[in-house]
């Protein structure tokens, strides 16, 4: 199974973060934070709660308007873009997202196709063909005819991710991809994610669980208090020190016997 | 049920249900005369076999009638499936944002001041700015930086249909016998006035209205992903949700103008179809529009013929008719209607 490859993959794409600040109200979320997104990488941005790790990423999809800098997709400003025209490039799975309309799932994934869809043109069969292979990639496949109202938030989880990749984006935000879902969904999500990074998407996950984001992904952000505090492999931007100083807990590292991966331990 | 198959058989039943609702009443006109006038207006047959009294029932008395309560049956209900997706709330009716208790106290303002006796749209004209004012209050009161949290303006909308209401109670309270009467007849509904001026009148703004909501029907069904999901499949839902409540609203408001208080209609009717044709809109909506249509229409009919020569208002009919048949689709349907 391929997985389908983005809109346009022979040119590599860039995101863009200059100098974001964020207020709400009075208080300063997010403090001058610059940094580059390309094609192909796969990031995940880590931080204590309230850092504005959540802030951040949807400040990358363009939900939020910056109260300083700009973001740019290639070199044009978000904020000059229309809607539909930055859903064909960049998609964003909430944490969490409601659907309390019985929907059928297939519906549901058709949804995604809506950025390239004119107002009247009907689902064509590319289409529905990209539906069907953005189903068959997060395992979905067999839930097509089932309600939304009707599967596990897991399930959901994996079918809004579905919807997400009928897309075709050139970006995929996700905020905490794997918190509602068992160890093997986590599993198949992860190399998921892994595998369109491969094939070209650049993909930026919010992660909680530092173990996941150590062994998974080659590059971390580590937000605190608003300011990015480390950028880099896992390994540099995540030592013993860092994570006493910004979590304020005594972690080790342990290597894996087998495998010779990095395993994060921390007491409880 | 596939929508092409609902859609048939709500438009067969109209067109059945509609000719039914001509013949029968004070005075039958049998049923194959009634056909025999409509062709002859639309100068399909040349032999005239009926009264001119008979053709001056159907054609001026019976026929506006059997329309207006199409459009104000069709545009409650499509109005209140359009409310429901936007706020996700299944009990969210066509008159949230306070438009029916506004044009309530609209209409009862113009029969006390005895304007309704002078002109015969001044009714209506008052009620329809009515709602319109409830509706901008409710509004202008849950905006604020450009932004409109839905839970404020469900809030606001119950707080501005209560204050309203009490202002109908005040006047209802305060004013002589004979005018209760017509200011109770108001709020119970009924299309016992309905003319082709009315017809005229109301037609062009719900069948537009009703047009423009339609453009947007997958649009509404990305709203239901919820606000950031909608955002980044390029729905600008803050923009999308406040034309569709405007479209919705200003059509409840033109038909209540008309009809008076009509409940059920708009609440039930949606439910009752998201059961045969699910929640997708572009089928939801027309199924809806021709099924309210249908209902009013019957509940009309039923309304003109329970206790001749009297009519009951129509107002008791909907709840009489629609609320037991709605909850017997609640006993059997349960899983379907769950959650909504």
């Amino acid at each position: 199974m391929t997985v389908p490859p983005p809109a346009d993959d022979t040119t590599a794409h860039t995101l863009t973060l200059q100098h974001i600040k964020y207020q709400a109200g009075e208080r300063q979320i997010l403090k001058d934070i610059s940094l580059q997104v390309s094609s192909g990488e796969l990031i995940a941005i880590v931080g204590r709660n309230g850092a504005g790790k959540s802030t951040l990423l949807h400040i990358i999809a363009g939900l939020l308007p910056v109260s300083q800098g700009d973001v740019r997709l290639d070199r044009q400003p978000l904020s000059h873009l229309r809607r539909k025209t930055i859903a064909r490039q960049l998609a964003l799975l909430p944490q969490q997202a409601r659907i309390d309309f019985g929907f059928q799932v297939h519906d549901i994934v058709r949804m995604g196709r809506h950025p390239h869809r004119g107002r009247f043109r009907s689902a064509s069969p590319h289409d529905e063909a990209v539906v069907h292979q953005a189903m068959a990639v997060t395992g979905t496949a067999f839930l097509a005819q089932r309600l939304i109202t009707e599967v596990s938030s897991g399930e959901r989880q994996l079918i809004l991710l579905a919807q997400a990749l009928a897309q075709e984006p050139q970006f995929l935000l996700l905020d905490e991809p794997t918190a509602n879902l068992d160890i093997a969904h986590q599993c198949h999500v992860m190399q998921l994610l892994q595998r369109l990074a491969r094939d070209g998407m650049g993909v930026v996950a919010v992660m909680h669980d530092l173990s996941m984001a150590v062994r998974c992904f080659p590059r971390l952000i580590l937000l605190d208090d608003g300011v990015v505090v480390g950028d880099g492999p896992p390994v540099e931007v995540l030592s013993v020190e860092t994570i006493k100083r910004v979590f304020r807990v005594q972690a080790r590292f342990y290597q894996d016997q087998e495998h010779g991966e990095p395993l994060l331990w921390f007491p409880v | 049920m596939p929508a092409w198959a609902s859609v048939a058989l709500l438009s067969g039943l109209l067109g059945l249900i509609g000719v039914a609702a001509l013949a029968i009443g004070s005075v039958s006109v049998p049923f194959e005369q009634t056909i025999a006038i409509l062709l002859h207006q639309l100068h399909l047959t040349e032999e005239v076999t009926w009264t001119p009294m008979q053709a001056t029932i159907i054609l001026q008395v019976r026929f506006p009638r059997v329309l207006m309560a199409a459009l104000v049956g069709g545009g409650l209900a499509l109005s209140g499936a359009v409310m429901q997706g936007i706020f996700q709330n299944p009990m969210a009716d066509p008159g949230l944002l306070g438009v029916s208790s506004g044009a309530a106290l609209g209409a009862v303002l113009a029969i006390t001041l005895g304007l309704a006796m002078q002109h015969y749209l001044m009714l209506p004209g008052f009620a329809f700015l009515g709602g319109l004012v409830a509706a901008s209050v409710v509004y202008g009161l849950a905006t604020s930086g450009g932004k409109t949290p839905i839970a404020t303006l469900l809030l606001s909308g119950v707080a501005v249909s209560s204050l309203s209401a009490a202002f109908t109670s005040f006047i209802l309270t305060r004013s002589q016998y004979s005018m209760m009467r017509e200011i109770l007849f108001w709020l119970m509904g009924g299309l016992e006035a309905s003319s082709w001026d009315h017809v005229r009148l109301t037609a062009p703004v719900v069948l537009l209205g009703v047009t423009i909501i339609l453009l947007f029907t997958r649009d509404l069904d990305i709203l239901l992903c919820g606000e950031q999901r909608a955002l980044t499949l390029g729905v600008d839902a803050q923009w999308y949700r406040m034309v569709l409540l405007t479209l919705a609203t200003a059509v409840t408001a033109v038909v209540v103008s008309l009809s008076g208080t009509v409940g059920f209609v708009g609440l039930i009717v949606p439910h009752m179809l998201r059961l045969l044709v699910g929640p997708q809109h572009h089928r939801l909506l027309p199924v809806s529009f021709l099924g309210g249509a249908l209902f009013l229409i019957l509940a009309d009919l039923v309304a003109r013929i329970l206790v001749r020569p009297q009519e009951v208002r129509l107002g008791i009919i909907t709840a009489f008719v629609g609320v037991p048949f709605f909850l017997y689709l609640l006993r059997t349907h349960r899983r379907g209607l769950d959650p909504l």
